[in-house]
This record gives C-alpha cells, sequence and structure tokens, in this order.
C-alpha cells in the first residue's frame, strides 16, 4: 500500500480506500483542474500543482467521509482555498521578482479559444475582489449553485448572490464590447 | 435606496449569453491522455512520500526564504555605504594609536596629580611645534 495510514488498516478496507480514491480523481480531475486553472488567472502548472495538492489531502481525509458527495464539497473547498493561497503567494513572487529583477515573470497560459479575448477575460476576473471572483468562478463559469458556492466558499449564500451581482456588473462594465455584441445579436 | 444583500437579481437572456462566452473563452485546453497519466504518476509520486516530509517541505522552504531575507538585509545593513565622491573620514588613523597618545592622554591623571613636563615623550615634531607657540 501506499501511504502508512493504510498501512494499518485491514487489507480489505485499505484496498476499498484505494479504489475509491482512483474514482474519485477520474470522476473529478478535469472539473477541479478547470475550476483551478480560472481562479489562478490562466496558468496550467499552478492550476495543477493545486489540483495535486488538494487531492493529496483528499487521499489522507479519505477515511473520515463516508459519502462521496461531502468528501467532494470539501474536496472543491480545498481547491478553492488553495488557488486562494497560490495567487497570495504569486503576489509575494512578482513583488520580490520586480525587487530583485526589474519585472514581474512572464506568465504563460496555454489554453483553448481566443487568446488575446482570452487575456481580457483574465484581467477583468483579476480586478474583481477574491470574493467576487470565486464565486463567479463557481457559479457562472463552473456551474456550482449559489448554496454550494456558499458552502465552498464558507460565506452565507446571501453574500455570495450579492458577489455574483457586484461581479456580473463588474465584468459588463469591463468588457463592455462583448455585452454590446450579444446585445447586437438578439433578435 | 441600497439593495438589500440578499437581493440578486436573476440574469436575463443576454446576460446569460454574456456569462457563457466569457466561459467558453475562459477554459484551459482538456487534458491529453499522456499527459493524464503523466498526472496521475506525479500524484502517485507524491502520495507515496513519508507525510512529514511532504507536510515538512513547504515549511522549510517558507524558513529557507526567511532566512536569505534576513542575511541578505543584515549584510546588506553593514556594508560600508557606496563612494559617491563626497568627503569621507578614515577611521584607519584613528584607531591606531600611538603609545605616546595613551600616556598624554590618560598617564597624567592615571598615575600623579604632580605636574609633569609632556616634552619628554612628545615626538621631535610635536616638540618643534611646541618650541615655537610656547616658547620651550
Amino acid at each position: 500500500m501506499m501511504e502508512e495510514a493504510l498501512l494499518q488498516e485491514p487489507p480489505a478496507v485499505a484496498l476499498e480506500l484505494e479504489q475509491r480514491f482512483h474514482l474519485f480523481v477520474a470522476s473529478h480531475r478535469e472539473r477541479a483542474r478547470r475550476l483551478a486553472w480560472r481562479l489562478v488567472g490562466g496558468d496550467d502548472a499552478a492550476a495543477e500543482d493545486v489540483v495535486q495538492e488538494a487531492f493529496i489531502k483528499a487521499y489522507r481525509a479519505l477515511g473520515q467521509f463516508r459519502e462521496e458527495a461531502s468528501l467532494a464539497t470539501w474536496f472543491y473547498r480545498i481547491v478553492v482555498r488553495q488557488a486562494h493561497n497560490y495567487c497570495r503567494w504569486r503576489t509575494v513572487r512578482e513583488t520580490w521578482s520586480a525587487l530583485w529583477h526589474g519585472g514581474p515573470p512572464a506568465a504563460t497560459a496555454p489554453a483553448s479559444g481566443d487568446p488575446l479575448l482570452r487575456r481580457r477575460i483574465a484581467e477583468a476576473l483579476a480586478q474583481l475582489s477574491r470574493s467576487q471572483k470565486e464565486a463567479f468562478v463557481l457559479v457562472h463559469m463552473e456551474g456550482f449553485s449559489a448554496r454550494e458556492a456558499s458552502v465552498l466558499m464558507g460565506k452565507p449564500e446571501g453574500t455570495v448572490k450579492s458577489h455574483l451581482h457586484r461581479a456580473l456588473q463588474a465584468l459588463r462594465s469591463e468588457l463592455a464590447d462583448l455585452a454590446e455584441d450579444m446585445e447586437g445579436n438578439v433578435p | 435606496m441600497t439593495q438589500p444583500r440578499d437581493e440578486w437579481p436573476q440574469p436575463d437572456h443576454i446576460e446569460e449569453q454574456f456569462v457563457s462566452r466569457l466561459a467558453a473563452h475562459y477554459a484551459p485546453k482538456p487534458l491529453t491522455p499522456a499527459r493524464r497519466v503523466a498526472l496521475d504518476e506525479a500524484l502517485w509520486a507524491r502520495l507515496q512520500r513519508p507525510p512529514h516530509q511532504t507536510r515538512l517541505t513547504p515549511a522549510l522552504a517558507t524558513v529557507a526564504v526567511a532566512m536569505l531575507i534576513t542575511c541578505l538585509s543584515w549584510s546588506r545593513l553593514f556594508m560600508p555605504p557606496a563612494h559617491d565622491g563626497g568627503p569621507s573620514v578614515s577611521t584607519s588613523a584613528m584607531s591606531s594609536t600611538e603609545p605616546w597618545e595613551y600616556e598624554l592622554l590618560y598617564g597624567r591623571e592615571l598615575t600623579s596629580t604632580a605636574e609633569r613636563d609632556d616634552g619628554a615623550i612628545l615626538p621631535d615634531d610635536y616638540r618643534v611645534i611646541a618650541r615655537v607657540f610656547l616658547d620651550k
């Protein structure tokens, strides 16, 4: 077995836990990676690191959760928190880099879609507050309900809805040309 | 009038279109099968490490960075200022004190209270100056 803790379990239980974890990774990998990617501002390597860290924590806590749904909720909460920690450290690193090397490191963001539009969206999202960005990404981009987002963010549902409304207003104002395109296309 | 915090106007049709366009354009490329395998292997490799090693690594890295910052700050603090062409005072001459200077400065009060002729202990050039100004 891979983990010290699992060694202490009877083999059947350990095997069951490991199988559960394999299934859990397979069913949540893609969504977690996409969520992390959007929260860290379109950085592939950072998103993968955030997700791996969250999976490791989930693995260690696997035995404590009997239901897959509660483990998933807990896991996405970890992803959101890890992404936030990453962004905080990135700010420190960029400040440090600017102090010692005279400029922030160039960010690379391989992704699908129009690169220019993607960059504009990333910049517009970066201007939102942390809570607004998290609420918007969770609900409008990842399809969580406002109630689920409130659990993942650890905030009341009403506050999350308020963040959603403000985030949408700010993004529509920042990306006004896109919003106008939509209005123009409406019959 | 301000809106209550719980009030959340549901997005209309245009807003929904706007949001779905943002979501479509702001997404990572799907993982290729090879990349997925590589990530799985990296995940299992990390899980195979002893837990204490995994937990201590970020803490040790933080401590190392903090120590590095402290060392750099302290070394900069004690570095001599860059010479910008302005007046500077050399401390080397001040630190090399001759035995006669000790004698002159401290010897009189420490050894005796009686009047003493310093001429004998002064160097020759001082004695020449003293002769001119003090009529000795």
